[in-house]
C-alpha cells in the first residue's frame, strides 16, 4: 500500500507551498491517501518514541526523567492515530494501520523512520520534526538542523546524498488547506456524522483529554490524549490544527490558515496550546539536557532496528546490509519473538475495534468496547517485554555488551478478513502461537535470578510467562464463547 | 523467667455469627499455584482446635476441606486469643500456666463488649447495651449477656461466651476461646397497651423481646420526624448533638423498604442484634493481688469485635483494615521497593471486580431499565449531586471479565519486573470530591468511599504502587498472617507483626486481613469512629469536621468545625464537569454539599499527621458554631475571624502495643455506626461498599455475545440470569427473608460460585 502511495506523491514540488496533486487523483482521494500516510506517520513516530523510551536506563535520574517525557509524547501520537482514523471516518476512507519496517520512508516523514537508543543525533531528528517550520532559522535553533542530517548520513549509509529532515506539520498544513478548500473537496465528501469514531471516552484512560491540562504535580508529566470525534469539515480542520500544534504550537497553523474562507473563519476557534505543552518544546528541552551527556550514562547500549530476521546476511557486528541488527542470542531471539507476536496481537484488535467501531447500526458495540481493553492489555505485554528485551543480550559474545531491544516489526498482515469469525479465529491463532513458543521460553529461563543488589530471587520471567499464559488461557475461553454465538 | 510485659495476641480478632453448634475450622490463604497465577487464592486448612464440653483441648484436627456451612446452620467464628510475655531474658513466648505456676501466679481475665448502635440513633445511654465478665480465672462458661437499662426485667440479649481453655499437656499454654452470638435480632417486648405491629415476625420469641416498649427505640425516627429541615431546625439538630448516621437510618424500618423508597422516612421497628465489640484483658494474679512491675499491674488487652460471616472466604478486599491500621502503625509512606505489596494490591483489585457486576455498577441501563433505577455508585452520585446520572466508564466496555482481565494484564506486566505505570491512574485522598469523567475513572473505580464518594487507597497503599520500582530493599511485608514460630523470629525487629498474627486454630476470617475498611458504615467495624477523639479535648463525628463534644479549656471549641490541620485542608472540594464544557470542573453546590466541600475520610486524613515528630498540630477552626459545612473562607478578612488552637494528637495504640487506644474507642464504639440489625447491612449496602465481602455477581462465565453471564448473589433462583438488585423484587432475598433465615438464604462463595464443599 505504502508504495503505491509513495508512487502517486513522487514528483511533487514542495508539500509546504500551494497544494498540487498527481493528475489522476480527485482532491478528496488525494486528501484520503495523504491522511492515510498521517496514520503511518503517527505510528512510526509513536514507535520510534517508544523505543528511545525503552532504551533510557532507569537508574539514571535524569533519563527518568526523560523516558517519561518520551512516554508521553508517544501516547499523546496515540490520540493523534486515532483522531486520523476518525478524520478518515469521516472522509468515508478505510482507516490505516500500516507502516513500515525499516528501512522504509515516505514523503512528508520527517525523518527516515528508524529504531534507535535517544542520543543527541535522533533526538536532533525528533525536535526538527516536531518544530514549527521556518523556526529553524532562529539562533538557538540553528544547529539542531544540521545535527540531525548529519545524524541521518551517518546512520543510514544508502541515504549519505539526501540526508533529508522535514517537519511533521507539513503534511497537516496540506491537508488543512486541501480540506479547507469547498472547491476542492466538496460537502458531500463528509458524512456529517460521528458515528463510527471513537472518543477520549474509550482511549483516554488515566490521561487528559483536555489541552488545558497541566503536568499533575505528584507525577510529573501526563500525556494529554487528544482524541477527537468530528461531525463536519469544520470539526475536521480544527481537529487536524489541533494535532499539529501539539506537536509545534500554534505558530505553523497560523501560518497553514487563511488561504480561504473557511480557513479564515476558522482561525479564532483553533485551540491554544501553552508552549510548554508542545512535542517541540519538550523536546527542545531535552535536547538542551541531553547535549551535557554521553549516551551510555543514560541509554542501555541498544541497537538500531533489531530484528528476529534470521533470513538476510550481516557483518560481524550483526548488521545487515540495509541497516538492521540482528538479534543472534537465542534467548534474546525468543523473547524478541514473543514481542512481534503481541505487537501484531496488539494491532489486530485495534484493527478489530476500528471495524466495529464503524458497524452501523453497531450490534456490536460491546465487543468494541471490550475490544478496546484488550489492546491496552496488549500494550502492558509491550512495555513488559521491551523492558526485559532492552537488559537481555544481543549476542552470545560475553564481550559484547550490546543489548537485544524490542524489534516492532510489523506483522505480515494488518486488514482483517471481512466475515467476523474469521477475525476471532486470527485472534485464537495468534493465542494458539504464543501458546506454542511458552515450552520454549520457559525451558531457556534459569529458575533464580540476581537482582539489582546480587541477591538470588526467584526469576521474574517465568512468573510473568506464566501469567500470561493463564490470561491468555482466560481470553481464548472468551472468545470461544463468542465463537459459539456467531453464524 | 520473669515477666517482663503481657501481650494478649492477636490485638484485634473478628468472631462471626453463627448458630452451628461447631466453631468453623482453621484455615489460611495462600497464592494460587503459579501455574495458573491469576486464579483464585487456595484455602488452606490448618490446625483445628478441638475443645471439650468442660473447656480443654481435646485435639487438634485438620480438616481436609473448610465447611462454612451445615444444613443451613453457619459455623460460627470463634477466636482464641493467647496470652504472650516479654521475659527479661528478652525472648518473646506463649504463656503457660506450668511457668506461672513456679512463681505461684495464675492468670486472670474480664472481657467486656457493648452494642451502642441503638444508643447511636436514640443519643440516650440507657440505650447502651453491654455485658462484662468480671475477673475469672477458672475455665467455666462466662456467658456474656448484653444488658441495657430499656431492657424489660431479665431481659438480655446473648453476645456469647467466653472461656478461658484449660491448659493440659497437649496443650499447656494460656488461651481464652471468644464465640459469638448466633446472629440473632432482639426485638421490643410489647404491653397490652401497645399497637401490635403488622409484620409477622418469627424471628421474635418471646425470649428475643427484650427492649422496653416505653424505651422508644419501637417507632422511633431521626428528629422525631420532623420534616421541618430548615436551617434553623438542623442547626438546633446539631446542638443537640442529633446527627444522624452516614448513610442515614440503617435500621429495620416500618414498612420494610428503606426509606429512599418511603419517602425519606425511616421508623424503627425496634430491632437489636447481638453484634458488639470491646476489651479482652488479662492480668497476672500472685494469690489475690495483681502482680506489679515498676509499680504497675501486669495487665493486657485485646480488642474484640463481632461481626457477620466472610461470605466470600478466599478474596481480600482491595482496602482492608490491615492497610488501615498498617498506616496509623508505620505511617503513609512506603520505603524502598514495594512491588510484592502493589502485585497483592492489583490482585485484590481483580478479586474484587470479579464479585462485581460490572455493567451494572458502572451505571449502565440494564435490561432497559434506567440506571437511576438499581442501587449503583453513579446512582448515588446523581442522587447526592442533584445532577443525572452519567455512566463512570465508557459503558460498551464496563463488562466484569473484560475488566477483571484487564487488570490481570496488569498484575502480569507488573511480574515481568516491569516499572510501574498507573500510579497516576490512583485516586489521591484529595481528589474524593473530583466527579469529573477524569476524577471517576481514578482507581479504584465505582467504589464507595467513606465519605459516601468514590473510594480512594490509603496513602499508604498508594505510595506503594508509586514506589514499586525503588532500588532500594524492600520494607518488610507480609501477605497472609504469620503462625507463632515466625512471630517469634520477626517480632524483634518488627513489632507490627504482631498485627499480622493468627493464633493456632483461629480461621483466617478472624483477622483483620479480612475486615473491609472503607467504611460507610462498614461490615465488621464502622473505623470512621476511631478517629473522632484523636485529637486531645475535643469529639468529633465520624463522618464530619463538626466538633460535638469538648472537654475543659477546650470547651469554646464545641460546635466548630475543624477546618485545617497544620495549614493541610480536612476538607476537599467537590467538583463536576460543567453541563456546558464538561473538560472543566463545575463546583457541586447542592443540599448536600452546601458549600462545594466535603469532609476527607478521617483515616487518610489524619495519616499526615500521625507520624509527626511534635505531638502537636495547629488547629484551624470555624469562626461559627453549629453551622453547615463551609469551604475555608477566601478573604483574609474572613480568615481572621477562624479559631485557630495547638491540639495534642493521642497515641493510636496503647502503650508500646498494637492495641488500637481504648481512649479513642470505647466497648461498643466501633459498630454502633453499623446497621441494626446487622442484616439491613446485607440488604442496603451494595456490592459497591464491600464487593469481596458481599459480592453482587457470582458464578460469571463467559456468554455467547462476549459479555459476562452470571447470578446477583441475592437472587433466590440460580436458574436465572442476573437480576438486578431491586428491594422489591420478591426473587431476590429482602430484608425479612434475612431477619428469618440468613443463615438458609446466604451463600458462600468459593472460587467464584457457590461453595458446595466435596
Amino acid at each position: 500500500v505504502l508504495v503505491r502511495i509513495e508512487r502517486q506523491i513522487v514528483g511533487l514540488s514542495d508539500p509546504s507551498s500551494k497544494p498540487e496533486k498527481p493528475p489522476e487523483l480527485s482532491w478528496y482521494d488525494y486528501a484520503v491517501m495523504l491522511l492515510q500516510i498521517g496514520a503511518s506517520i503517527e505510528h512510526a513516530l509513536m514507535v520510534q518514541y517508544l523505543y528511545a523510551a525503552y532504551s533510557m536506563r532507569d537508574d539514571h535520574p535524569k533519563a527518568k526523567k526523560w523516558r517519561k517525557v518520551m512516554l508521553t509524547i508517544a501516547r499523546e501520537e496515540m490520540g493523534h492515530l486515532l483522531t486520523v482514523q476518525n478524520i478518515l471516518t469521516l472522509l468515508g476512507g478505510p482507516f490505516n494501520l500500516d507502516r513500515g519496517d525499516y528501512p522504509w520512508d515516505v514523503p512528508f516523514e520527517a525523518c527516515p523512520f528508524r529504531l534507535e537508543p535517544l542520543t543527541k543525533g535522533s533526538l536532533a531528528c525528533y525536535v526538527y520534526a516536531e518544530m514549527p517550520p521556518g523556526e529553524e532559522i532562529k539562533n538557538k535553533l540553528k544547529g539542531i538542523k544540521t545535527t540531525a542530517e548529519k545524524h541521518i548520513r551517518d546512520t543510514s549509509p544508502h541515504r549519505r546524498t539526501e540526508a533529508h529532515v522535514g517537519h511533521v506539520g507539513t503534511l497537516y498544513d496540506y491537508v488543512i488547506k486541501i480540506l479547507g478548500d469547498r472547491e476542492k473537496v466538496p460537502d458531500i465528501c463528509f458524512k456529517d456524522s460521528e458515528i463510527g469514531q471513537f472518543s477520549w471516552d474509550e482511549w483516554g484512560r488515566n490521561y487528559r483529554g483536555d489541552k488545558d491540562s497541566r503536568p499533575d504535580p505528584n507525577d510529573g508529566p501526563r500525556a494529554n490524549v487528544l482524541i477527537r470525534k468530528v461531525a463536519t469539515r469544520e470539526e475536521a480542520l480544527i481537529a487536524l490544527a489541533e494535532l499539529s500544534e501539539q506537536g509545534e504550537g500554534l505558530v505553523a497553523i497560523e501560518k497553514g490558515l487563511g488561504d480561504t474562507d473557511i480557513l479564515r473563519s476558522l482561525g479564532p476557534n483553533i485551540p491554544k496550546f501553552a508552549d510548554s505543552l508542545t512535542h517541540f518544546t519538550r523536546f527542545h528541552e531535552m535536547y538542551e539536557e541531553l547535549s551535557k551527556l554521553s549516551p551510555k550514562e543514560f541509554s542501555w547500549n541498544v541497537p538500531a532496528n533489531p530484528t528476529t530476521d534470521r533470513s538476510v546476511h550481516h557483518d560481524a557486528k550483526g548488521v545487515t546490509a540495509d541497516g538492521r541488527t540482528k538479534i543472534q542470542n537465542e534467548r534474546s531471539l525468543r523473547w524478541a519473538a514473543l514481542f512481534n507476536l503481541r505487537y501484531r496481537m496488539l494491532l489486530a484488535w485495534l484493527a478489530h475495534a476500528l471495524t466495529l467501531v464503524r458497524r452501523e447500526p453497531s450490534r456490536s458495540s460491546h465487543l468494541c468496547g471490550q475490544i478496546v481493553h484488550r489492546v491496552f492489555g496488549e500494550m502492558y505485554n509491550i512495555k513488559a517485554i521491551a523492558e526485559m528485551l532492552v537488559r537481555m543480550p544481543l549476542t552470545d559474545n560475553p564481550q559484547d555488551d550490546r543489548k537485544a531491544g524490542p524489534p516492532f516489526e510489523m506483522p505480515f498482515r494488518t486488514p482483517l478478513p471481512p466475515r467476523d469469525r474469521d477475525v476471532w479465529e486470527i485472534h485464537k491463532a495468534s493465542l494458539a502461537a504464543v501458546r506454542n513458543i511458552y515450552p520454549d521460553l520457559l525451558k531457556g529461563e534459569h529458575t533464580k535470578v540476581k537482582d539489582a543488589s546480587g541477591e538470588e530471587i526467584a526469576n521474574p520471567a517465568i512468573a510473568y510467562l506464566k501469567a500470561m499464559k493463564h490470561a491468555d488461557h482466560d481470553a481464548d475461553q472468551w472468545i470461544d464463547g463468542i465463537l459459539v454465538g456467531l453464524p | 523467667m520473669t515477666i517482663k510485659k503481657i501481650v494478649i495476641l492477636p490485638p484485634l480478632a473478628f468472631a462471626r455469627f453463627g448458630s452451628h453448634p461447631e466453631p468453623v475450622a482453621s484455615y489460611t490463604l495462600e497464592d494460587p499455584s503459579p501455574d495458573e497465577p491469576l486464579g483464585h487464592r487456595k484455602i488452606k486448612p490448618e490446625p483445628t482446635l478441638i475443645v471439650s464440653q468442660t473447656g480443654d483441648i481435646l485435639r487438634e484436627d485438620a480438616e481436609p476441606e473448610i465447611h462454612f456451612k451445615e444444613k443451613d446452620k453457619v459455623r460460627p467464628v470463634a477466636p482464641f486469643f493467647e496470652l504472650w510475655a516479654e521475659l527479661n531474658d528478652g525472648r518473646f513466648v506463649h504463656l503457660t500456666e506450668k511457668e506461672l505456676k513456679k512463681q505461684d501466679a495464675h492468670v486472670e481475665w474480664c472481657v467486656e463488649v457493648a452494642n451502642r448502635k441503638v444508643f447511636r440513633r436514640t443519643r440516650s445511654k440507657s440505650d447502651i447495651v453491654s455485658a462484662s465478665t468480671d475477673w475469672f480465672g477458672n475455665h467455666d462458661l462466662q456467658e456474656l449477656h448484653g444488658k441495657c437499662r430499656n431492657f424489660v426485667a431479665g431481659g438480655f440479649v446473648k453476645f456469647g461466651t467466653v472461656r478461658y481453655i484449660q491448659p493440659n499437656p497437649q496443650h499447656p499454654q494460656i488461651r481464652l476461646r471468644f464465640t459469638p452470638g448466633a446472629g440473632l435480632i432482639y426485638g421490643t417486648k410489647f404491653t397490652g397497651k401497645d399497637k401490635k405491629p403488622t409484620i409477622k415476625e418469627p424471628f421474635l420469641n418471646d425470649e428475643r423481646r427484650v427492649y422496653k416498649s416505653s424505651g422508644g427505640w419501637l417507632g422511633w425516627q431521626h428528629d422525631n420526624g420532623n420534616e421541618d429541615h430548615t436551617e434553623e431546625t438542623e442547626k438546633k439538630a446539631r446542638e443537640r448533638n442529633d446527627i444522624e448516621t452516614i448513610p442515614p437510618s440503617l435500621f429495620a424500618i416500618d414498612p420494610p423498604a428503606p426509606p429512599w423508597l418511603n419517602e425519606n422516612k425511616a421508623v424503627s421497628r425496634g430491632y437489636l442484634d447481638d453484634a458488639c465489640d470491646g476489651f479482652v484483658q488479662a492480668r497476672i494474679m500472685v494469690g489475690d493481688k495483681p502482680l506489679k512491675i515498676n509499680g504497675k499491674d501486669l495487665t493486657a488487652k485485646a480488642r474484640i469485635g463481632v461481626a457477620p460471616p466472610h461470605y466470600a472466604p478466599n478474596s481480600l478486599f482491595v482496602r482492608n483494615l490491615i492497610d488501615d491500621l498498617e498506616q496509623a502503625y508505620a505511617g503513609r509512606d512506603i520505603k524502598g521497593n514495594s512491588r510484592e505489596r502493589a502485585l497483592d494490591i492489583v490482585r485484590r483489585a481483580f478479586e474484587t471486580v470479579r464479585y462485581m457486576n460490572v455493567a451494572v455498577m458502572n451505571g449502565n441501563p440494564f435490561k432497559g431499565r434506567n440506571a437511576l433505577e438499581l442501587d449503583t455508585m453513579p446512582a448515588e452520585e446523581a442522587f447526592g449531586t442533584e445532577r443525572p446520572l452519567r455512566p463512570v466508564f465508557e459503558p460498551t466496555g464496563a463488562d466484569t471479565r473484560t475488566i477483571a482481565a484487564l487488570h490481570q494484564r496488569a498484575y502480569t506486566a507488573l511480574k515481568s519486573g516491569s516499572g510501574g505505570w498507573f500510579a497516576k491512574l490512583l485516586r489521591q485522598p484529595e481528589q474524593a470530591g473530583d466527579l469529573s469523567d477524569e476524577g471517576r475513572r481514578k482507581m479504584p473505580a465505582l467504589m464507595c468511599s467513606a465519605e459516601s464518594l468514590y473510594l480512594a487507597l490509603t496513602r499508604r497503599q498508594i505510595s506503594a504502587i508509586k514506589h514499586l520500582d525503588s532500588p532500594e530493599p524492600a520494607e518488610p511485608w507480609l501477605p497472609y498472617p504469620i503462625n507463632a514460630e515466625q512471630l517469634q523470629e520477626l517480632r524483634p525487629r518488627n513489632r507490627s507483626a504482631e498485627l499480622m498474627y493468627k493464633p493456632l486454630g483461629n480461621p483466617l476470617s478472624s483477622h483483620p486481613i479480612v475486615a473491609i475498611s472503607n467504611c460507610c458504615p462498614g461490615l465488621e467495624f464502622d473505623f470512621r469512629a476511631v478517629w473522632r477523639r484523636l485529637l486531645v479535648g475535643i469529639t468529633l463525628v465520624e463522618w464530619d469536621n463538626l466538633v460535638v463534644e469538648a472537654e475543659g479549656k477546650f470547651e469554646d471549641l464545641r460546635g466548630r468545625r475543624l477546618l485545617k490541620i497544620d495549614d493541610e485542608d480536612v476538607l476537599a472540594k467537590v467538583t463536576g464537569p460543567r453541563p456546558s464544557d464538561p473538560t472543566k470542573p463545575l463546583p457541586l453546590i447542592c443540599d448536600q454539599y452546601p458549600d462545594g466541600v466535603v469532609t476527607m475520610e478521617w483515616s487518610n486524613s489524619f495519616a499526615r499527621f500521625l507520624h509527626k515528630r511534635s505531638r502537636c498540630v495547629t488547629c484551624t477552626f470555624s469562626a461559627e458554631k453549629w453551622g453547615p459545612l463551609q469551604a475555608y473562607p477566601e478573604t483574609s478578612k474572613e480568615q481572621r475571624k477562624l479559631k485557630v488552637q495547638e491540639l495534642e494528637i493521642r497515641d493510636f495504640f496503647e502503650d508500646g502495643s498494637l492495641v488500637v487506644s481504648e481512649e479513642l474507642a470505647e466497648p461498643g464504639e466501633l459498630t454502633q455506626g453499623l446497621c441494626s440489625p446487622w442484616q439491613n447491612d446485607f440488604r442496603e449496602c451494595s456490592c459497591y461498599y464491600w464487593a469481596s465481602a458481599r459480592p453482587d455477581y457470582v458464578n460469571v462465565e463467559p456468554g455467547p455475545d462476549g459479555t459476562s453471564r452470571g447470578q446477583n448473589w441475592m437472587q433466590k433462583d440460580r436458574a436465572h440470569d442476573y437480576i438486578a438488585d431491586d428491594y422489591r423484587d420478591s426473587r431476590l432475598v429482602l430484608y425479612d427473608d434475612l431477619f428469618n433465615a440468613w443463615e438458609e438464604v446466604l451463600e458462600f462463595q468459593v472460587n467464584g460460585k457457590d461453595y458446595e464443599p466435596g
